[in-house]
């Protein structure tokens, strides 16, 4: 058990170096001038090359990386080019706002996903079978940020019932759209996905076995067949908060929610680099720990895993 | 009865690519949908015929029009940009000239000299039967065009998908060992980085513009695919077609690529199609952000973007909602198609 913790730990490590490696060379890459982005673009050229010895821009790709990779190691994200805020304190102040949403959005899509797909598996084929595949494909095909074009089209601009954008310490409700936006997707994938692992698992002979027994049918699916039936459910619930967890980009982007993705994306549009790369590396960690945690749950959970 | 054994005979001689397409056919939804798919590919194909109008063509005269508008108008002649001129009440004509009001209720007129003419008559109907956008575009024309960029990142992207994909997965899960190793690392490396950070920084590296978008989309999205490539060649290497292969002295190139990878290439198809569907939504997001296709190339994407701002206020409400139903309707057409090939490519299933 130890050593499978101590690999995957090992491994964890390296995913988020070469992660770190990639954002560098992409933030390398990209065409524009960070000297120039913090002194604007008139700036004349002594303040820029002294700007650029002081960030070490004027060594090459090399040392920069080698510098990039140290000062990283050691916990320091730098600064904001925009803004001189230290990159991690931004950070921090963010993760309270996505990882609201998140949860909730997950709890939501988790709630009312399980719960479709349990009433949709009862009677295959039914009419509310139908309904509840309908509803689900559906919000595996529309976009993100349609949906949330959509409610803020319905209950914000015509309703006027709920705001359009904004946080929560405005007020409980300014979550309420943009949790229902980011819970959609998740929750048809939830549904289709206990829909069919309820059924695989209603035809095993130890359902047979507790119907015969004479147990009602509510205990048969909560205490037996959904129990099992979960295994699947979970997966999906752990990578769709790995995923959300790390940063809500569009929605979060669209309701104007303070979280880690709207600093993300504000960042990449205004090619704020250290910015770009804390959000990054920020995502990846929550994804590796959380994909890592997992793992090990699952180590621990069924015995079937081999730990090697 | 006679005839029925009959029909096994002949049976026994189809392909399991038949079976395949029988059984896919056999799922009404999917099989509808590959028909809008074709359909659509057709009208994207041959979208300069079919349109009405130029989908850049821009008539401030009849911004956010709603459905069905439809407007006398004269064109002038002349060279580059179609230059037309509405007619808000027409007064009279005569030998050589017109007269009329003009949307700013100015009476004026046009010598029929200068005026594109056909069949002696020089004032044409123009109808707009989706409206028109903010700049007095045609929107049936503009989700025409729009139809050939959504297509095009669905199979560019997926083209570049699946050959990396299976590249990678097939490298990775038949030599195992330290290139397996390697490989995984570089495949759990892109599927940690959040992927919409990693598709706007590679366009924002390669510029703004409409393959850079595919590009940037298809360099994300083989993860999925080398995964499950690899896992596949991680089973089949130690099946005994393989072990025989293996036995004849074949080399690895053809045995990777001629007896595992046919193998392993239907739940490849499944993922793609998916693939396709999220790309799809990939670059209308994208495009949604002001990334991707660039004003005035009409995308889907762009046009809810374009529409969106406009939508309290505007009279057209289709401006955004046409385009969202388009892209809602080929996303959930290829997602049914890939069940029906879900259903139909997995032998488990045949009888």
């Amino acid at each position: 058990m130890l050593k499978f913790i101590l690999k995957n730990l090992v491994n964890s490590v390296l995913i988020i170096f070469g992660v770190l490696s990639v954002s560098f060379v992409l933030t390398f890459l990209i065409p524009g001038d960070p000297a120039k982005m913090i002194l604007g673009q008139r700036a004349d050229e002594e303040s820029v090359n002294s700007i650029r010895v002081e960030l070490g821009l004027d060594k090459p790709f090399a040392i920069q990386y080698i510098n990039f990779i140290g000062r990283t190691a050691r916990g320091n994200l730098g600064k904001s080019y925009l803004t001189d805020r230290d990159v991690s304190q931004t950070i921090l102040e963010k993760i309270p706002a996505t990882a609201l949403l998140s949860f909730l959005s997950i709890l939501l899509s988790a709630f009312f996903g399980i719960m479709a797909g349990v009433v949709s598996s009862k009677k295959p084929y039914s009419f509310k079978d139908y309904f509840f595949i309908l509803i689900s494909l559906l919000g595996i095909s529309i976009p993100q940020f349609v949906l949330a074009l959509l409610l803020i089209y319905i209950f914000g601009a015509k309703l006027n019932i709920l705001p359009i954008a904004g946080y929560v310490d405005n007020g409980w409700y300014y979550i309420v759209l943009p949790a229902i936006a980011l819970a959609f997707r998740p929750l048809a994938i939830i549904t289709r996905i206990t829909r069919t692992s309820m059924l695989d698992e209603l035809n095993k002979d130890y359902v047979r076995t507790a119907r015969a027994k004479g147990l009602s049918e509510s205990k048969i699916i909560i205490k037996h067949a959904l129990r099992n039936a979960l295994n699947p459910v979970i997966t999906t619930l752990s990578s769709s908060l790995a995923a959300t967890l790390g940063g809500v980009f569009f929605i979060e982007y669209i309701f104007n929610w303070p979280g880690i993705g709207s600093l993300a994306m504000d960042s990449i549009m205004k090619l704020d680099f250290p910015m770009i790369q804390g959000t990054i590396l920020f995502s990846a960690i929550v994804f590796v720990v959380i994909n890592f945690f997992v793992d090990i749950l699952y180590a621990l959970i069924n015995p079937k895993v081999k730990l090697g | 009865m006679k005839r029925e054994t009959n029909t096994a005979i002949v049976n026994k001689r189809k392909s399991l690519w038949h079976y395949s397409y029988i059984r896919f056919k056999r799922h009404k939804l999917a099989f509808i949908s590959s028909i809008y798919l074709l359909l659509l590919i057709a009208v994207s194909l041959f979208a300069e015929i079919i349109s009405p109008h130029n989908p850049d063509r821009q008539i401030l005269e009849f911004t956010s029009k709603p459905s069905f508008y439809s407007c006398e108008v004269m064109q002038k002649k002349g060279k580059g940009a179609e230059k037309i001129i509405p007619i808000k009440k027409l007064i009279k004509e005569t030998n050589s000239e017109i007269y009329y009001i003009d949307f700013l209720d100015k009476e004026k007129s046009e010598v029929k000299a200068s005026l594109v003419s056909k069949n002696n008559n020089y004032i044409f109907k123009e109808t707009f039967i989706l409206g028109t956008d903010k700049f007095g575009r045609d929107l049936l024309s503009r989700l025409i065009y729009g139809a050939r960029i959504s297509l095009s990142v669905g199979l560019i992207s997926q083209t570049i998908a699946v050959l990396i994909g299976i590249i990678l997965g097939s490298l990775s899960g038949y030599f195992r060992g330290g290139t397996d190793r390697i490989i995984m690392w570089f495949i759990n490396v892109v599927w940690a980085f959040p992927s919409i950070l990693l598709v706007i920084s590679i366009s924002v590296v390669l510029g703004k513009g409409y393959w850079q978008a595919f590009v940037a989309i298809g360099l994300t999205s083989w993860v999925e695919i080398a995964r499950i490539v690899r896992g596949q060649f991680i089973t089949l290497k130690e099946s005994e077609y393989v072990e025989s292969a293996r036995a004849l002295g074949f080399g690895h190139t053809r045995i990777i690529f001629r007896h595992i990878l046919p193998n392993a290439m239907s739940p490849v198809i499944v993922t793609s199609t998916v693939g396709l569907a999220n790309a799809i939504i990939f670059e209308a997001s994208l495009s949604f952000l002001g990334l991707g296709v660039q004003p005035p190339m009409a995308s889907w994407g762009q046009m809810i973007f374009d529409g969106y701002k406009y939508l309290i206020t505007g009279t057209n409400f289709g401006m955004v909602l046409y385009p969202a139903l388009a892209i809602m309707l080929i996303v959930f057409a290829v997602n049914l198609i890939g069940d029906g090939l879900r259903d139909s490519l997995d032998p488990k299933l045949k009888k």
